[in-house]
Formats: structure tokens, C-alpha cells, sequence
């Protein structure tokens, strides 16, 4: 039995080896506890299991500036005491360590990232799953919050390339900063990151008055919340901003971010949310049934990760998870109870009825400025044809698309971009 | 916009022409002079509660004069920020955005809601309906129609580029003209305060300053350079320095502006405007909302020359007229145009003949505006790239030796001022003072902007606030083109799963899918160590048949316990007592092959994860169930490290930081 949709999972087993370093909370062997999970629960029988391409320098190159990538790629740590300068300018170092695969790893998870992009570009799956991205704190000249290289961003660089609109969405506990400013002056993007705010809680960033600049002012939207919120209160808050940014925005393709620092017991993250109603989250994104990216994010309780991105595996699956979890290589970490369910935070939540509804009443005032701005309403931006500079090495003239990809496209692209192009050239054209 | 501070200036020059004996001051006042109040606005937008509002606010009206500016070639466009008649400063952007929320003008119109508008936007007042109607047509309902538009998303975007510049030059060019006059004239000492005040905004503010007069300072070089082509006055030009280093005029870059501008309306007025009544009416209202402009940049240092309050209704009038007219065009009240060379015979009281002024003017400013045109595209590179920056300065202290020079001679000078702009010609002669200062004006923007580039690049005026904005942060978002571009169809990922081709393999699988564990089984003690490995082990066999070739892809081979059958217990017993023994240096113990030469590094932190962790874990959940940590991986490190751990030691900027958040027990 499969699942309606098309799943792409994207795994590569090499994220095993990454280390990095002594104490350092991010340990990419989560990923290999997850796919434990999957697989134990026997999940990649409905769905399509991929090995990412390494990213090329030149591809993270397309966000990242070309000495940032260069200096990730040539750093090792028995070096890095020869670049305390570039060590500083890039933010390496304590939360951003270098270590022996760095390099390749980023490789990997960009390249999943980029790799799910583009089957969902090329409508080879409905959605695509990379755990291992969602790296979103990465800018485009430095490290930040230990991510290296912005995957999202570039995933979403690349879905721009057939749609109109992207619609992000980030449920980690951690302000989705890089993606926002990656994004923050196009309209193109919609960024929408729910997250803990305040007490200098890293980023910093993400109040809700922060809402992009010129031609994306009002496409970045941010929920702040406070220490200790719960399932109901965060699933009603998510449910209704996400219903009304989508009916607002109409996004071709939505790229979700999960994040699992927002789980109840994460080490760094101050939620209460129990797996299902993160799942629950997935759930109603995925309801809208539109191309969907899916990626990792934070997460330091690793067993906790594994069970939630399991269970959302399950979810977009449309397979329910049995509580108990299978036997596995890692069936230790899940004790003692050896079950999905974790129990639930008992952090106070801070988040008031009333401020909860200011931050959405702030949130829909700002999604109305949109509803209502008519230069940014449904029709496209006109084209003007402008042919980029394009690195020859980035195409493979091999590679062609084959004619009945080519047509599906153009097909649906005049279903959902049907509008009045209001520009000069279409005029002529009539 | 300019077309109006056009008309202002014919006021004031016409003012000066009554009365030539009379200084300049007067004249200035009106187009200068708000209330008193601005000066008190100007400290409570100072107190940071004010600040993002403003801040907000700003934002939007220079959008909007920005958006004014680039179509004011097909359209005229008002000054900003506007003040009703009653001298209510009207809220552009809360205006804007009630009307939006009543569902656009339309609605409002159809429903009657205008003074639920104004009531909303913060207006207070009875009849404030037409008022406000008023200002959305005047304002927001062109800006509302052009970007329906959507036309030119780029010409937009570099016209607010250009003005921008244009405005940082003033900005310094205000600066300068304010040092001066602080450390002159020490009679005035009572006025000090608000200067020093100004000018440490203008200092501290400068990046953020750039939203409320970016359009308007584009408008200062328009009149500017109209004035260089057209006349070329110097009396003129001098009057203005003269003005800027007199101190009890208002001093402040907008001022320059309006000076300059009103050279251009001097000529006008010599032309064709006799008309006292009509053009001091408009001035003033004009002056009234250029005062509005300045808002809290201005300060007025001497409310007691405030000339005469007039009635700024007038104009509103007229505006309600042609709106009137607009709408109902056959209506009687109406009347009927006489011929055009009876134009000249009828007086200003005729609406129709205040609207022609009024068109006179517009028409001048676009010419005016074209010249400047011309500036703007050649200024399309970027100003940190000219070099000129040392000449510049030195032009620009020439240029204050001129003024101090001048402002000895300034009574005689003001006669002769409007005197010559009467008669002024194109002189041709690019040494004149006049051109030297235009030459200044222009050094001037390109060295104000050189300078504030370093510090407050004109992004950051985008800087959300607690972000360290970095413009080169973002990501290079092509325009949507209606077609999806090429795409690249190499990196879709290898397929692993499902296998391509049917391997050998037997399906003794039975148990549905996620089943889960069985609860109960056969083996003797349930859920002791060899229970557990039992299961996993067969488990793991069943997977490997299952998965073939992917069970090697996914390195399944090297996960699990199964890790440690590639070790003898000497090397583990060694990996042990040497991760007791440093566990800070884990890092340098993987990568340092002197431990184990025979292993890689991967394999140690295979064995690490796979095995080390593992077995801790185990032994966690046996004797400490309630206090188990496996993400705590240094157990043994907290305890040598005396118990602090990291994260205590972790900066605030760290992501490690996480206030209020206990770092143990967190099951």
C-alpha cells in the first residue's frame, strides 16, 4: 500500500561519522537514530529512499559568498590555528567549530536539500524529506548557531526557479534568521518562523514587528512566543496564521522546517510541546496539498528527535506510528519506556491567552496590508528579462529535460500562474 | 511637489519684492515657520517610546515621496507630511491602513465612513470627513492606483535609491551648516539647546533621519539644478548661505531646499505671478506643510518672528474644487472657462484661476525636474566610488568661507537678491559663486554620502531593530519571468530505496508494517541485556535481508552494538581509560592517530556512538532511569570540570545560551 503522494526521503549514512566536538550539543548521529526509527517502523516501504549528491562549492556558492564557501572547504582543524582572522570574520569557532568532515557534511545536507528541491521542481514527488537540512541560521558570509551553510536557502533558491511564490515555514525553537534575511527584501518568499523571543534567546532576532523591507515588507512574519508554551495553544496559534498566510500568499511550494528544539526536554529549547503536536503541525501543512519540502532543524535531545521526525515521517506517510517503538540498533536510547510518546514539559508557560492574541492580531493586521497592497496581490511580477549571468560550470549540458517534463510543466505553470501580466512585453505580444 | 513649494516661494519672493528693504528673514519664517509645537514634537518623537512609530511612520512617507518623486513626470505629487487645516498633522500610514482595513476607499466611500476614518487615524475634530477624503485622493489613492499598476518594480526602487543619496549629502551639508552657526553668534545663547539637540540627532539619527526627508532632500536637488540652468543667481544662492549662518532662521537642510527653489519661483514670479494674495495663500499653506515636513528635524529658534498665522483653507479649497469639478463635471456651480486671452483680466478670487497659478507652477518644477533627471542617471554609480572625497571637503569649506564673507553684506544683499533674480541670465561663467556652489552641492552629496555609507549604508535603514543587518545577507532573488527557468535535472539525489533492480532476497517478513515490539517474547528474563540484544540482532538480520545492497549504502553495517565486534577488548578497554582520562580533548583524541593507528577516525566515533554511548546508556537505564541524559555525553568531563559544563561559560550570543532553561534533569 502506498500514500497518495510521492514521497522522496533523502538520507545519506556518512552523517554518521560527524562529530562535532566534545559537549557540543548538535550530533548529527540523531540522523542516523532516525532513520533507524524509519526504517524499524518499516516506513520506507511507501516511499522512495534517496542518496543526496555532495554539494558542489559552486552550488552553496549561489548564496554563500564564494570566499566563505572556499574557506569551509579548505579548513581542517589541524589549520585552523594558522586562520584565527578568517576564523573570526566567518564566526568559527565555539559554536561553529571546525571539525575533520566539515566540509563534507555540509555537502551532504545542502545537497539533500537541493536534490529534494528539485524532484519537487521537476514534480518527481509530491514531497521531499531531508532531515538533515534546515540548517537556518547559516548567512551568506558566516556561520551562525551551528549551521554553516544555509541548505533552505538554497533549496528555496532553487524552487524559485518554478515557482512564483515559496512559502517558509519554520517551527524550531530558534528564530529562522538567516532564511528571513536571506529573503527579507522579496516578496517572492514569505518567511514565517514561530519561536521563543526574548531573554537574549539566540538568535535575538524575530519580534514580530520585523517584517521585511520594500518590495518584501510584510512577507516575513514572525510569532515571538514565550517560555513553556503547549500543544493547544501553539497547534490553534499555527493553524490559524498558516491558514491565513496561505490563502493570502498562495504559494506554489511550502518548505517546512521541524525543527525539534521545540520539543518538551530539548536541551536547548524552553517548549512544551509533546511530539504530536509538532506532528501535528506537519499534519496541517501538509493538508494543503502542495509540493512540500521538508527538512530537520535544531534538536539536542537526540532520542527525542528520532521519535519526532519518525512520527512526522509517519505523518506524511498518512501512517499512524504504534506507540511502541520496534526493535532496534538503538532500541536503548528509547527507554524505559521504549515508546514515541515522551512526557510532556512541565516548563510554566508564559504565553497568556492575551499576548498570544496580540501576536496574532498583529500577525493578521500585517497579512491584511498584503490582501490589500494590490501591486503584490495574486498576479505576477512582470518579467523583464533579464538573463542572468550563468557559470557555465553550474550547467551540465548533458542533462536535458525530457519532453514530457518539459510539458507538464508548462501546463501547470499556466494553471497556477494564470493572472493578468500586466507588462509591456505581454502587450506586445497580444 | 516641487510645483508647490514653487508657489510657496513665489510668496515669499513676492513678499520680498513689496518690500525689499525688509530683510529676508520674514519671508523665510513663513515658508519655515511651523508652530511651536514642532519644536516640542521634535523632543517627544526624541523619547524612544516614539522613536519605532516614527520611525514606521517615516519609513512609509518616504516611501511615499520616493513613489511621488518617480511619477511626478506623469502626475503631480504633494509635500509630505501634511497638516490639516486646523493644523492637525495627519498620519499618513495609520490613515492608510484604516482605510484598508475598511476595505479601501470604495467601501469607505459607500458606507460614508470617512469620519469613522479620521476619527480612527487619530484626527480629532468634527466635518473632518471631506478633509480626510481629501488627503486619500491627494496621497495614498495614487499611490494605491500606481502600484496596481505594478509597473517598473526597478525604476521605483532606484528612484528612492537616488533620492536617498541626494538626501545624506543634505544631512551632512545640515551638519555643517550647523557647526557654524553653534560656535557664532554667542548672543543667542538661550536657542542653543534645540540646535545642539538637532544636531546630535542629525548626528546619532543620521542613518534613520534618511526616511522622513529622502524625498524631499531629491527635491532640493531639483531645485537646485533647475536654479543652475534657469538663473544662475547668485544673490540668490548667497542669501541662502547667508541664511544658513544667520541662526535665527531655521537651520537645517530642508532650508537650502527651499531657498533654492524659491530662486527658481523669483524668476517665475518676475514672469507671470503678480498675484499676491493667491501665491502668499498658497505659500503659506505650502509653508505650513513643509514645516510639517522638517517635523522633528527642525527646530525653530525664534517663534516670535512667526509672521501672520493664515488661512491655509485655501488651498484645500481649491484642491476640494478641482476635486469637485473632477467628479461632477457638468455641475453648474461649475461655471465655464472663459476664453484663454481673457485669463489675465479675472482676479485670483476665481477658483479656476488659482488652479491655472497653480498649473503655471507645476509645469515650471517638471522642467526643472527633467534637468535634474539628467543628474540622477549619471549618478547611477554608486557614490562611494567617486574619489573626489578630498576635494569635496575642500570645496565645501569654500563654499561656508563664502557664506561667513557674505553675511557681512547681507542687508544690501537681500535688495539686490531679489533684484537680480528679476533679471538673472544664464552667465555662463562656471566660476561664479553660484556655480561654485552648486558644484559644492553636488561634492557635498557625493562626500555626505561617501561617509554615511560607511556607517549607515543606505540599508540600513532596514535594519530591524536588534539585528545586525548585513545588506550582503541576502539572497539574489531573480525576478519571477512568468517561466520556470531552467532547471538543473543532474541532482535529484541516487535512488537507494527501492532497490532498481529486484535483488535476491527473501521476504520472511511477516509482521505488518510498524507493528511495533512484540510485548511479550519467548526468551527467559524479558528485557534483560540479552533479551534486548537478542531481538535488536535479529531484527538487524532481517533488515539487512530486507534492505540488500542499501543496508550497505545506508552504513547500516556500521551502526549498532555491531561495532564493537571490530574491536578487541583491549581496544576498548584503552578507548575507555583514555576518554576517562582527557575527555575535554575528545575532539583531538579522535583525530590523533597515536591512540589507535589502526583505527580511522570514523571508526572511533563509530565506536563512540555506536558502542561507548550505547553501553552507557544501557547501564543508565538500569541503575539511574530517572536521571538519564544521553545528550549529556561528557558525564565523566562535568565531573573532572568541576561541575560547571559549558554552558554557563557561553556568551549570550551564543546559541548555547539559554536563559532560564535548567540544564539538568531534563527528562
Amino acid at each position: 500500500m502506498r500514500s497518495k503522494d510521492r514521497i522522496s526521503y533523502f538520507y545519506d549514512g556518512d552523517v554518521g561519522s560527524v562529530y562535532f566536538g566534545p559537549n557540543h550539543p548538535m550530533k548529527p548521529h540523531r540522523l542516523c537514530m532516525t532513520h533507524h526509527l524509519v526504517l524499524s517502523y518499516k516506513l520506507h516501504q511507501k516511499m522512495e529512499i534517496y542518496r543526496p549528491h555532495k554539494a558542489y562549492p559552486v552550488e552553496l556558492a549561489q548564496f554563500h559568498s564564494a570566499d566563505y564557501v572556499d574557506f569551509l572547504h579548505r579548513i581542517t582543524p589541524d589549520t585552523q590555528h594558522m586562520f584565527s582572522d578568517e576564523l573570526v570574520k566567518y564566526n568559527l569557532g565555539e559554536d561553529c567549530p571546525v571539525f575533520e568532515n566539515l566540509f563534507e557534511f555540509c555537502q551532504i545536507y545542502a545537497g539533500g536539500t537541493i536534490d529534494a528541491a528539485c524532484r519537487l521542481n521537476n514534480q518527481l514527488c509530491d514531497i521531499a524529506i531531508n532531515w538533515a537540512g534546515g540548517l537556518h541560521h547559516a548567512k551568506k558570509c558566516e556561520a551562525s548557531g551551528f549551521c554553516y551553510i544555509n541548505d533552505l536557502v538554497l533549496g528555496i533558491l532553487e524552487l524559485l526557479k518554478h515557482h512564483a511564490r515559496v512559502l517558509y515555514i519554520d517551527i524550531d525553537v530558534h528564530h529562522g534568521d538567516g532564511v528571513e534575511e536571506a529573503f527579507y527584501f522579496t516578496d517572492r518568499v514569505m518567511t514565517v518562523s514561530f519561536h521563543k523571543y526574548g531573554d537574549m534567546f539566540f538568535p535575538g532576532t524575530g519580534d514580530v514587528k520585523e517584517t521585511g523591507e520594500r518590495e518584501g515588507k510584510y512577507y516575513a512574519i514572525n510569532v515571538p512566543l514565550k517560555d513553556g508554551i503547549d500543544d493547544t495553544s501553539f497547534t490553534r496559534l499555527f493553524k490559524s496564521i498558516i491558514s491565513k498566510v496561505v490563502e493570502t500568499y498562495v504559494p506554489g511550494v511550502i518548505v517546512l522546517q521541524c525543527g525539534a528544539d521545540s520539543l518538551a526536554g530539548d536541551r536547548l529549547g524552553c517548549f512544551n510541546l509533546s511530539i504530536d503536536g509538532h506532528a501535528e503541525c506537519v499534519r496541517f501543512v501538509k493538508k494543503f496539498n502542495l509540493p512540500l519540502l521538508v527538512t530537520g532543524g535544531g534538536g539536542y535531545t537526540k532520542e527525542n528527535v528520532a521519535r519526532c521526525w519518525a512520527v512526522e515521517t509517519g505523518v506524511l506517510l498518512d501512517t499512524e506510528l504504534p506507540n511502541e517503538i520496534p526493535d532496534n540498533e538503538y532500541i536503548k536510547y528509547f527507554s524505559p519506556e521504549y515508546s514515541l510518546r515522551i512526557p510532556s514539559g512541565h516548563i510554566e508557560n508564559l504565553n497568556s491567552k492575551s499576548y498570544l492574541g496580540t501576536i496574532k492580531a498583529q500577525v493578521f493586521e500585517n497579512l491584511q496590508s498584503i490582501q490589500h497592497a494590490p501591486g503584490v496581490q495574486m498576479q505576477e511580477v512582470p518579467p523583464d528579462f533579464y538573463i542572468p549571468d550563468f557559470d557555465e560550470d553550474e550547467q551540465n549540458p548533458d542533462e536535458r529535460m525530457d519532453q514530457h517534463t518539459q510539458d507538464k510543466q508548462i501546463q501547470r505553470d499556466d494553471e497556477y500562474y494564470e493572472g493578468d501580466h500586466d507588462n509591456d512585453q505581454n502587450m506586445e505580444d497580444v | 511637489m516641487a510645483g508647490w513649494s514653487m508657489l510657496a516661494d513665489d510668496g515669499s519672493a513676492v513678499d520680498c519684492d513689496k518690500s525689499p528693504s525688509k530683510k529676508l528673514k520674514p519671508s523665510f519664517c513663513v515658508d519655515l515657520e511651523p508652530d511651536w509645537k514642532v519644536s516640542n514634537k521634535f523632543s517627544e518623537a526624541c523619547a524612544e517610546s516614539e522613536r519605532e512609530l516614527d520611525k514606521l511612520r517615516c519609513d512609509f512617507e518616504g516611501f511615499l515621496r520616493g513613489f511621488g518623486k518617480e511619477i511626478c513626470t506623469q502626475n503631480t505629487f504633494r509635500p509630505l507630511p501634511l497638516m490639516l487645516g486646523d493644523g492637525q498633522h495627519v498620519d499618513l500610514l495609520k490613515l492608510f491602513l484604516v482605510v484598508r482595513e475598511k476595505g479601501g476607499w470604495n467601501a469607505v466611500s459607500e458606507n460614508g465612513l470617512w469620519h469613522l476614518v479620521a476619527k480612527e487615524s487619530g484626527l480629532f475634530g468634527s466635518n473632518l470627513a471631506s478633509p480626510v477624503k481629501l488627503v486619500n485622493i491627494k496621497f495614498l489613492d495614487t499611490l494605491e492606483r500606481w502600484s496596481k499598476r505594478a509597473v517598473e518594480n526597478k525604476g521605483l526602487d532606484c528612484g528612492l535609491n537616488n533620492s536617498r543619496v541626494s538626501f545624506s549629502g543634505y544631512l551632512m551639508e545640515a551638519h555643517a551648516d550647523l557647526r557654524p552657526s553653534l560656535t557664532k553668534a554667542p548672543g543667542e545663547k538661550q536657542e542653543y539647546p534645540h540646535l545642539e539637540l538637532l544636531s546630535e540627532e542629525v548626528e546619532s539619527n543620521g542613518g534613520e533621519k534618511c526616511d522622513g526627508v529622502e524625498g524631499l532632500s531629491g527635491l532640493n536637488l531639483v531645485g537646485k539644478f533647475g536654479d543652475s540652468k534657469k538663473l544662475c543667481n547668485e544673490g540668490e544662492r548667497e542669501a541662502i548661505l547667508l541664511d544658513g549662518d544667520e541662526n535665527d532662521v531655521v537651520i537645517k537642510e530642508k532650508q537650502v531646499c527651499l531657498d533654492s527653489s524659491e530662486s527658481v519661483a523669483n524668476v517665475q514670479d518676475g514672469r507671470n505671478l503678480c498675484d499676491n494674495e493667491v501665491n502668499s495663500l498658497v505659500a503659506e499653506q505650502d509653508g505650513g506643510k513643509r514645516c510639517d515636513i522638517d517635523d522633528d528635524d527642525v527646530v525653530i529658534l525664534d517663534p516670535g518672528r512667526f509672521c501672520v498665522k493664515r488661512k491655509r483653507e485655501s488651498l484645500c479649497g481649491m484642491l476640494s474644487w478641482i476635486t469637485g469639478v473632477a467628479k461632477n463635471p457638468c455641475d453648474r456651480a461649475v461655471g465655464s472657462l472663459p476664453e484663454c486671452s481673457k485669463w489675465k483680466s479675472h482676479g485670483k478670487e476665481e477658483m479656476w484661476k488659482q488652479v491655472l497659478l497653480a498649473r503655471e507652477a507645476i509645469f515650471l518644477k517638471r522642467q526643472v525636474d527633467s534637468s535634474a533627471d539628467q543628474w540622477q542617471k549619471a549618478q547611477k554609480m554608486h557614490p562611494c566610488l567617486y574619489d573626489d572625497q578630498l576635494g569635496s571637503t575642500y570645496n565645501f569649506r569654500e563654499r561656508l568661507r563664502h557664506g561667513k564673507k557674505l553675511n557681512s553684506e547681507k542687508t544690501t544683499f537681500q535688495a539686490q537678491a531679489c533684484s537680480e533674480s528679476l533679471s538673472a541670465t544664464q552667465s555662463g561663467s562656471d566660476k561664479s559663486p553660484c556655480a561654485e556652489v552648486m558644484k559644492d552641492g553636488v561634492d557635498n552629496e557625493l562626500l555626505g554620502n561617501t561617509d554615511l555609507f560607511t556607517e549607515n549604508s543606505a540599508l540600513d535603514k532596514y535594519v530591524p531593530k536588534g539585528i545586525s543587518w548585513k545588506p550582503r545577507s541576502k539572497a539574489e532573488v531573480q525576478e519571477w519571468t512568468g517561466m520556470t527557468s531552467e532547471s538543473d535535472t543532474k541532482w535529484l539525489g541516487t535512488r537507494v530505496w527501492p532497490l532498481e533492480k529486484v535483488e535476491q532476497r527473501y521476504l520472511i517478513e511477516r509482521d505488518p508494517i510498524g507493528k511495533g515490539r512484540q510485548n511479550s517474547c519467548g526468551c527467559e528474563v524479558p528485557g534483560s541485556i540479552e533479551c534486548i540484544r537478542f531481538h535488536s540482532g535479529e531484527k538487524k538480520l532481517r533488515v539487512k535481508r530486507e534492505l540488500g545492497s542499501a543496508f550497505y549504502q545506508w552504513k547500516f553495517d556500521e551502526m549498532g552494538e555491531e561495532v564493537k565486534l571490530s574491536w578487541t577488548k583491549e581496544e576498548e578497554q584503552k578507548f575507555k581509560a583514555t576518554l576517562k582520562s582527557n575527555p575535554a580533548s575528545l575532539q583531538t583524541f579522535f583525530r590523533d592517530q597515536k591512540f589507535f593507528p589502526t583505527k580511522s577516525r570514523e571508526d572511533l566515533v563509530s565506536y563512540y556512538f555506536n558502542v561507548f554511548l550505547m553501553e552507557r546508556r544501557g547501564y543508565q537505564n538500569r541503575f539511574t532511569p530517572n536521571s538519564i541524559d544521553s545528550d549529556d555525553e561528557e558525564l565523566e568531563s562535568v565531573l573532572v570540570t568541576n561541575g560547571t559544563g559549558q554552558e554557563a561559560e557561553k556568551s549570550p550570543s551564543s546559541i548555547f545560551y539559554s536563559p532560564k532553561k535548567p540544564h539538568t534533569n531534563l527528562r
